[in-house]
């Protein structure tokens, strides 16, 4: 049995822990949940690599001034093996002006939909590329995280003192590409006190305007091959902020991020500099029709880029969001579409869910790629997908 | 003389009788006015049941925790949506301004661990797939409406007015609504909604209203979409206007954080 997030005496550790604490610590329960089942088929070669079953669930528990919350899941794919985790498990205190959460959890961050900018506290989990739930793809981490609330204003201070990278696709993952087996061996920073990873963010909450303001010191969660010939984890410093208003029926938002003295890969072993980067979005959201629609502008460039720079000087790609209810919510139809500007190349994602009844939902749908093996779309063209999935809520 | 001043005496007394029947009597916008204003407490907290009934007569059930604040220049409102498993924890914030400008409107969905704001030009948009948009559930604003008294009848044994208002801009999903407010309690026992056709094609029916707390509240409700043939019924239960809730309770860290205070 393969158990990759946490081996079993840990998780048993923690359940038993938990178990102890919990009188304690919580005067109500709740346990809640989702069953899924999802299998994928691919056109181009007629196979059915994606049979996965999912066990996800929710433990919480209140106090008078604290909150529990245990997340486990399992996935079986299609090898019938267990992949057993723990995506988040925390105790929150609640103080009149200020909260504080400690233990694996996610944080979300930023304005943007479907891209990550300043949304970079947790990791991502790229096994299923970025087709995963949102909520799914972000990884629990260990931290130590305070909001100190004074009115509209909100301060967050995030420490996380052992690093975790973003996961990976497997060897035999049809996500899986060549570029990838160097990235698995790199050594993961130590635990030293000097590799934890800040983060602070200054956000304000009214009428006319939501806006945000961070900063970080974190270590890259992809490793890169910048000098030397091996692939390694490198740190840099990001700076930026996101804000969100109304201007008449839409809504403007947008987001940018600096990443200071970012290490790059390099196409050969070479002298490296390492280079700041600009990360930004504008969108919309608007509704037409009764529907809900949205539209998104990313843009990345690279400061005083230098040609043996694996990554392209500049990186442009838009995102659109068609949604549309019917039959009192129970049918939803949706279009996500991410497209790649130079070079051109799309990951479209139509989709159609239907509420059999309350807490069970059917959705079937496609993950077309478009372009040719340059786009980070179009190099999984052979991967375009017809799926359907079954999730239970409880 | 005497006769002239007789005429003159008569004139001025049936002036006066005139100008106070005409002051006397309610304008359509008093009683919209009466209705907006009607004292509703400062803060009250409330169990809604929302049963949706679809065409077929098959139903479906959310439950909804309710709070509200008048804050002074704003009502505050903050939804806690608490079963079916699908949209638990989903939480759904207004600010109503009492200046008339656009409320302001958030939505928190689990899904995405964050509270978007959401624009209210969506106002005509279907609540939670239910027969209620977001703007029958909000407070609606005299001045978006013009307003005239059609008549006078008994409803659920109560003297009502008969109003009609119609929009003032445009944006709206119907034409005209025809209401029946009861005389003195300022409620509205029953809203007709037109369409272009000048059909109703929504009804909205009060079923049960009482007074809690010093304040008369509506605690059923039923809307009824005579084109889609579906309902929904509002219940609210455990209704309270004894309950402390202050001004930062309606933030975003309360959205995430679920009703519980």
């Amino acid at each position: 049995m393969r158990i990759v997030d946490v081996t079993r005496k840990t998780l048993l550790a923690a359940v038993l822990l938990l178990l102890a604490l919990w009188p304690a610590l919580a005067n109500d329960v709740e346990l809640t949940g989702m069953l899924r089942s999802y299998s994928g088929v691919r056109l181009e070669k007629s196979d059915v690599p994606v049979t996965e079953q999912t066990v996800d669930i929710n433990l919480r528990g209140w106090g008078d001034m604290t909150q529990i919350n245990v997340n486990p899941y399992v996935y079986v794919g299609a090898d019938g093996e267990p992949d057993i985790g723990l995506r988040e498990a925390y105790i929150d205190l609640f103080l009149p002006s200020l909260d504080l959460r400690v233990g694996q959890q996610a944080v979300v961050w930023g304005e943007a939909e479907g891209v990550f900018i300043t949304d970079i506290v947790s990791p991502q989990d790229m096994r299923s590329f970025i087709l995963a739930d949102f909520r799914e793809i972000r990884m629990g981490i260990p931290a130590v995280r305070a909001d100190y609330y004074a009115g509209p204003f909100t301060f967050e201070a995030v420490w996380i003192p052992r690093f975790v990278p973003s996961r990976l696709p497997d060897s035999g993952s049809i996500w899986f590409t060549p570029e990838m087996s160097a990235l698995s061996g790199a050594e993961l920073p130590s635990d030293a006190l000097e590799n934890s990873e800040i983060f602070g963010k200054l956000s304000y909450f009214g009428s006319a305007l939501n806006a945000e303001v961070m900063a970080g010191y974190a270590w890259d969660d992809q490793p890169v091959r910048f000098s030397g010939s091996d692939f390694a984890y490198e740190r840099y410093a990001v700076a930026g902020g996101s804000f969100s208003t109304t201007l008449g029926s839409f809504v403007l938002r947008s987001e940018a991020a600096v990443y200071m003295d970012r290490a790059f890969t390099y196409e050969a072993p070479a002298p490296a500099d390492k280079h700041h980067q600009l990360h930004g979005l504008a969108g919309l959201d608007w509704s037409l029709w009764g529907g809900d629609m949205s539209a998104q502008y990313i843009g990345e460039y690279i400061v005083d880029y230098d040609e043996a720079v694996a990554a392209d000087e500049f990186g442009h790609t838009a995102t659109f969001r068609l949604r549309d209810s019917y039959l009192s919510d129970t049918l939803e139809l949706e279009l996500f579409a991410y497209l790649g500007i130079d070079p051109w190349d799309a990951l479209l994602r139509p989709s159609l869910t239907y509420s059999v009844e309350d807490g069970v939902e059917f959705e079937t749908g496609a993950e077309i790629f478009i372009g040719d093996d340059e786009g980070k779309f179009g190099r999984y063209s052979d991967n375009t997908m017809l799926y359907a999935s079954l999730r239970w809520y409880f | 003389m005497k006769e002239k001043f007789t005429k003159l005496l008569t004139v001025c007394v049936l002036s006066v009788i005139g100008l106070t029947g005409l002051f006397s009597q309610t304008s359509g916008l008093e009683v919209m006015e009466n209705v907006y204003n009607r004292p509703v407490g400062e803060a009250m907290s409330a169990e809604l049941v929302m049963t949706i009934t679809n065409s077929r007569g098959a139903t479906r059930e959310r439950s909804i925790g309710q709070y509200s604040l008048d804050a002074g220049e704003s009502d505050k409102k903050i939804m806690f949506f608490t079963a079916p498993a699908d949209v638990r924890d989903t939480s759904f914030m207004t600010w109503s301004w009492d200046d008339g400008r656009d409320d302001d409107q958030w939505i928190y969905l689990p899904a995405l661990r964050r509270v978007k704001r959401i624009s209210s030009d969506s106002k005509n948009d279907s609540f939670m797939g239910s027969d209620f948009t977001y703007d029958d559930l909000g407070d609606r604003h005299p001045s978006e409406d013009s307003h005239r008294i059609i008549g006078e009848e008994t409803l659920m044994g109560e003297g009502c007015y008969v109003i009609e208002s119609i929009p003032v801009g445009k944006g709206d999903a119907f034409t005209k609504t025809v209401s029946w407010i009861v005389k003195e309690k300022w409620i509205g026992l029953k809203k007709d909604y037109y369409d272009r056709r000048d059909t109703v094609y929504k009804t909205l029916s009060i079923e049960e209203f009482e007074k809690i707390d010093g304040y008369w509240v509506v605690t059923n409700m039923l809307m009824e979409d005579n084109d889609r043939g579906s309902s929904t019924r509002i219940e609210m239960n455990d209704v309270s206007f004894n309950v402390s809730l202050e001004e930062d309770f309606f933030s975003e860290r309360q959205m995430r954080l679920g009703p519980r205070r």
